[in-house]
């Protein structure tokens, strides 16, 4: 019976890929065998978004704020989560244990980032139910505005130019504008946070030692 | 300190970065300004010496921690 799940589990991927493959294909040109098996070796292959998932990897402490009511305070709760990643960094698997509601509650995760449809994928069980959830998305800042404010410290903005680089490659923010404050001693004068509150819809700044 | 809790106070979420050095510092001057869940990126001290590439391979390592900040409910 597994074997038999296997081999139709691996047909439905092959359809899957094939007619998305077949969308690209030139009209009246077959792609030859080793340029198909090329492709479905580029779309196995872990990149960006998976080096991400990876960079979450270890042992996790967790703070938990349920909002039960609108207006009334939310529960506290910890608890932990450990996150690994699965066959050779294609997907990150968590195990997650903590209260939910004053009981045990524990859930385990698989995220991955399928590189065919270019979305994100989870698949989530835990102990409040017997379904699978399946949830999927993609992560992107597009058109927002994000605000690199260097405090002018010295070296700080080699840290933002690579924070820059980074959310260009992964977040594809709709614009980075990049600030300066005159000195990291006083705060920002009021004209710049002014122009800053305006213009962005998140600020990172750096970088205090 | 004053910049990130101002920005966070008008809705705008704010990662700030700081070495391990100043997060007391820092948690404790966001504290005097009211925000006293304030929690820094933080990235290894010392800073100054290190070269650019090293400083470089901070922002790499502090990446995700940025993201989920500014994306944190």
């Amino acid at each position: 019976m597994r074997a038999i799940s296997l081999a139709v589990t691996t047909l439905c991927i092959l359809l899957t890929v094939s007619t998305a493959l077949a969308k690209d294909k030139k009209p009246g040109k077959q792609m030859d065998q080793q340029a198909m098996m090329e492709l479905y070796k580029q779309l196995g292959t872990p990149g960006e978004p998976h080096k991400l998932f990876a960079s979450l990897a270890g042992s996790w402490t967790t703070t938990t704020k349920e909002w039960m009511e609108p207006g009334k305070p939310p529960t506290e709760s910890t608890g932990s989560a450990e996150m690994k990643m699965l066959l050779d960094g294609r997907f990150l698997y968590q195990e997650y244990n903590a209260q939910m509601m004053g009981q045990p509650f524990s859930g385990i995760g698989i995220d991955a980032y399928d590189n065919l449809r270019k979305r994100y994928v989870t698949a989530w069980i835990d102990t409040m139910g017997t379904s699978i959830f399946l949830m999927e998305g993609t992560a992107s800042a597009d058109g927002k505005t994000i605000t690199l404010l260097d405090i002018s410290k010295p070296k700080g903005n080699h840290l933002l130019d690579r924070v820059e680089e980074l959310l260009r490659e992964r977040a594809h923010p709709g614009a980075i504008v990049r600030q300066k404050k005159p000195t990291y001693a006083r705060p920002a004068p009021d004209d710049l946070r002014q122009e800053i509150l305006e213009r962005s819809d998140a600020v990172i700044e750096a970088l205090a030692d | 300190m004053h910049d990130s809790v101002f920005f966070e106070d008008q809705g705008i979420p704010t990662a700030t970065i700081v070495s391990t050095e100043f997060k007391r510092a820092a948690r404790a001057q966001a504290e005097a300004l009211g925000a006293s869940d304030f929690q820094p990126v933080t990235v290894a001290h010392p800073i100054q010496p290190l070269t650019r590439d090293e400083v470089r391979e901070l922002a790499d390592r502090a990446f995700a921690e940025i993201v989920a900040r500014l994306t944190r409910g």
